[in-house]
């Protein structure tokens, strides 16, 4: 695994591992905010339903007792109970009708001493009937409410009782009135949209599978009329909260934290991209100036503006490319000496090479002045091409291996001058040669012959590359500039508008005998490299077909030079 | 010839009493007594007992003319309620708050063997007594019906508007019914068209409605199936 990928699974570890830390706490902190107000709520409605309770068990015990207070005085009632002829038992029949209807309650029945029937206000035609154990029942439980089922010839009823009696002509009337619950419950005022109330008795019909929850119960007997066997048991107000409000709560939080999380995912794999191959990148481009760098290529650049580490790191590489280089300059100097030998022996072999002929034709010459002076001169027209070549080869020979002499000399140079001077020899070019040196540069320490062989191949190879353009340029810019172990350089800049090159062509162009031109040696870019390593400076190259190239000298000054 | 006005309707002739059909006649029907109706036919008991209270009304009964069947579909849990005089008495006095007996047998109901009948295909389940909603006599007796069959039988009452009604008694979808009829009819096989062959039919009380009458009024006499007619002075 790359140092870049390590660097990006930790850069989304690190940002993950907090967003989900994050949103499990919200959860669970919402739920624990949402389960508290609920209760509270729950709570304040439980004791709303129980106040409203008991102020409907005095509103019932009032209304028997105003009806208990009212029968008293009903003398046709009174005669109903005592004398038994139709025209009164239609009075007792309908009686409870009419009571009920004008006391707002939604259940009265009255009853004698052994439970009879006598009249009923919410099941009229239910005279008669036996149902003991509704008054007594209820009057055992005479100050509190009673839950009852009973019956109407269409429904059944649900009713929240109370019983009260009366004492006619000597005999029991028992008044069993209520309110029906769930007519009550429903206008009982409510805490929220969210807390329901309800009703749960034995033999109640299931309640719909709501997802709810039950808080708080209020507990009241409960009698069922409808039952074969008639006994008090319990009913339960039951206070409850559904529960779609926090899902559906949860559903959102949990949708919105799968987006929170997956536009941090985005993000994140976005940064950690680009922090990563951020992060890299110097390291990769130093790895790669690095492996370039051999005995031979010791011009690498390691110049950056960066404070941090990976600045210090490429001007640690920058100081120790400087060291190798001045080291490769000493060992070729001693490579030179030794070369000095080899070269010496190819110079007198070459030398002798190009002297054989002309030996060879003065031999002849001087045969022919001895024996047959007459024809000397046409001997020596036939031979003087052989002359004259053996020549040229010579001159040539002398020009190249002028150009491979490796005699410096390091001693004070005025760059400006030198250029001056070069720029002088180039000879008339219509202004197509231009030059910006600057004002009071230092001077460097080395072989002025050496600057001028250097700068004579660059202005040349400039302007034989602009010289099929009319329009083409060649300039020459010097500047002082930051090295990259902070020592002062000149930078010597030759840029041309020519043809350019290609990186295939950039790649081979400082290797010996490699020419683009017709009758190009291959040499020129060669001995350049070679001497600017010698003068322990540094050249680059900036070059696009089409457009021109750029070339880059850089020189260390020269109290540098000297102090290092 | 009728003459038909805002008001309502006159019938006139030239040697013959008029009677004039003042309208709305649905509203208090003590309205009408005190606006100077001279005749109402009615069964409310409450009208009655206004018009008896009014020194210069005087009401007298109609013949019975109203039955209230008990019907169930064959084969359905039979109610055994309203089998004896007695019990039939005992709604008749106590069930109802109009003028009702015991019922009587009604003639035509056994007469109409030869009267085409629809026949109710399946016995019903469900345990509810139906009736026809607005009709208080009919509702007082399911209701008593109900209390009487106790909890055990889960037997309720239910209201249905006349169309539904007709139609389910045709199809027998309850488990009883309660039904008036004529008392008397010219033909019987009228009546029995909406009556399902094969339902047990048992006549629970008789009811008839009451003539209050101004005094002074013109004579009035009685048709044989209780209709009111007026006669010449």
């Amino acid at each position: 695994m790359s140092f870049r990928t390590r660097l990006f699974l930790a850069i989304l570890v690190a940002v993950l591992l907090p967003l989900a830390a994050l949103t499990l706490g919200v959860r669970r902190e919402m739920d624990r905010r949402l389960t508290r107000e609920y209760e509270a709520g729950v709570t304040a409605a439980a004791s709303a339903l129980e106040a409203s309770l008991a102020r409907e068990s005095a509103n019932v015990a009032a209304r028997l007792r105003a009806l208990v207070s009212e029968l008293g005085g009903d003398n046709r009632f009174r005669l109903a109970i005592v004398q038994n002829d139709p025209a009164s038992r239609h009075y007792l029949l309908n009686y409870a009708e009419g009571a009920m209807r004008l006391s707002g309650l939604a259940l009265l029945q009255l009853q004698d001493s052994t439970g009879r029937i006598l009249s009923s206000g919410h099941f009229r035609n239910q005279f008669d009937q036996l149902q003991p154990e509704l008054p007594r029942i209820l009057s055992g439980l005479a100050d509190s409410l009673v839950l009852v089922r009973t019956r109407t010839p269409d429904t059944t009823l649900l009713a929240l009782t109370r019983i009260d009696s009366v004492r006619l002509a000597g005999r029991r009337v028992s008044l069993v009135g209520g309110i029906e619950a769930r007519r009550w419950l429903q206008a009982t005022p409510q805490l929220g949209g969210d807390i329901a109330t309800g009703i749960v008795y034995p033999g109640a019909p299931p309640q719909p599978a709501a997802a709810e929850r039950v808080i708080r119960e209020v507990q009241l007997p409960f009698l069922d009329l409808l039952h074969p066997a008639v006994r008090i048991d319990t009913a339960r107000l039951q206070v409850t909260q559904t529960l779609e409000t926090v899902n559906a709560l949860r559903r959102d939080v949990t949708r919105w934290v799968l987006v929170a999380l997956a536009l941090t995912l985005a993000a994140a794999v976005l940064c950690a991209a680009w922090l990563s191959s951020r992060i890299s990148r110097p390291l990769r481009e130093l790895s790669e100036k690095t492996a370039a760098i051999d005995l031979d290529r010791l011009d690498q650049s390691f110049e950056t503006g960066r404070t941090d580490e990976f600045g210090a790191l490429s001007r640690l590489l920058g100081a120790m490319t400087d060291r190798l280089r001045a080291s490769s300059a000493r060992l070729r100097e001693a490579e030179r000496r030794v070369a000095v030998g080899d070269l010496a022996r190819q110079v007198n072999h070459d030398i002798k090479n190009g002297l054989v002929p002309i030996r060879n034709v003065l031999r002849h010459l001087a045969q022919v002045a001895t024996e047959s002076p007459d024809s000397l001169p046409g001997i020596f027209a036939a031979r003087r091409a052989t002359l004259e070549s053996s020549v040229e080869y010579l001159d040539t020979l002398a020009r190249n291996y002028d150009r491979l002499s490796p005699g410096a000399e390091r001693r004070h140079c005025e760059i400006n001058g030198i250029v001056a001077e070069v720029l002088r020899n180039t000879g008339p070019q219509d202004g197509r040669v231009r030059a910006q040196l600057a004002d009071a540069l230092p001077s460097v320490l080395g072989d002025g012959l050496m600057i001028r062989r250097v700068l004579e191949n660059l202005v040349g190879n400039a302007l034989d590359s602009v010289a099929a353009r009319p329009e083409g340029s060649v300039t020459v810019v010097t500047e002082p500039v930051a090295g990259s172990t902070g020592a002062d350089r000149i930078r010597i800049t030759v840029a041309d508008t020519g043809a350019g090159m290609t990186g295939e062509q950039l790649e081979r162009a400082f290797d010996d005998f490699y020419t683009t031109k017709t009758g190009g040696t291959g040499l020129g870019l060669s001995i350049v490299r070679r001497l600017i390593l010698d003068l322990n400076g540094t050249l680059k190259v900036e070059t696009e077909p089409g457009v021109g190239t750029r070339v880059m000298v850089e020189l260390p000054v020269a109290q540098q030079e000297a102090a290092g | 010839m009728p003459t038909v006005g805002p008001s309502g309707i006159i019938l006139s002739a030239a040697e013959r009493p008029v009677i004039e059909l003042k309208f709305p006649l649905n509203g208090d029907a003590r309205d009408a007594l005190d606006r100077g109706a001279d005749l109402i036919v009615t069964r409310d008991p409450a009208l009655i007992d206004y018009g008896s209270g009014r020194p210069s009304f005087q009401s007298f009964p109609l013949p019975w003319n109203r039955t209230y069947l008990l019907l169930q579909p064959a084969g359905a849990q039979p109610i055994a309620i309203g089998k004896t005089e007695e019990e039939r008495r005992s709604l008749a006095q106590d069930a109802v708050q109009v003028e009702a007996r015991a019922a009587e047998p009604v003639d035509w109901l056994g007469s109409g063997a030869e009267c085409p009948r629809p026949a109710v295909a399946t016995p019903s389940l469900s345990p509810r007594l139906a009736y026809v909603a607005g009709d208080e006599v009919a509702q007082a007796l399911a209701g008593r019906l109900v209390a009487l069959a106790g909890p055990g039988l889960s037997l309720r009452a239910i209201g249905l508007e006349p169309a539904a009604f007709d139609t389910s008694l045709r199809q027998g979808t309850e488990l009883a019914y309660i039904h008036a009829v004529p008392r008397r009819s010219l033909d019987p096989c009228t009546e029995l068209a909406g009556l399902p062959s094969g339902m047990t039919m048992l006549p629970l009380i008789d009811t008839r409605p009451r003539a209050i009458v101004r005094k002074g009024s013109p004579p009035l006499t009685v048709d044989w199936d209780g209709a009111v007619r007026v006669i010449r002075p």
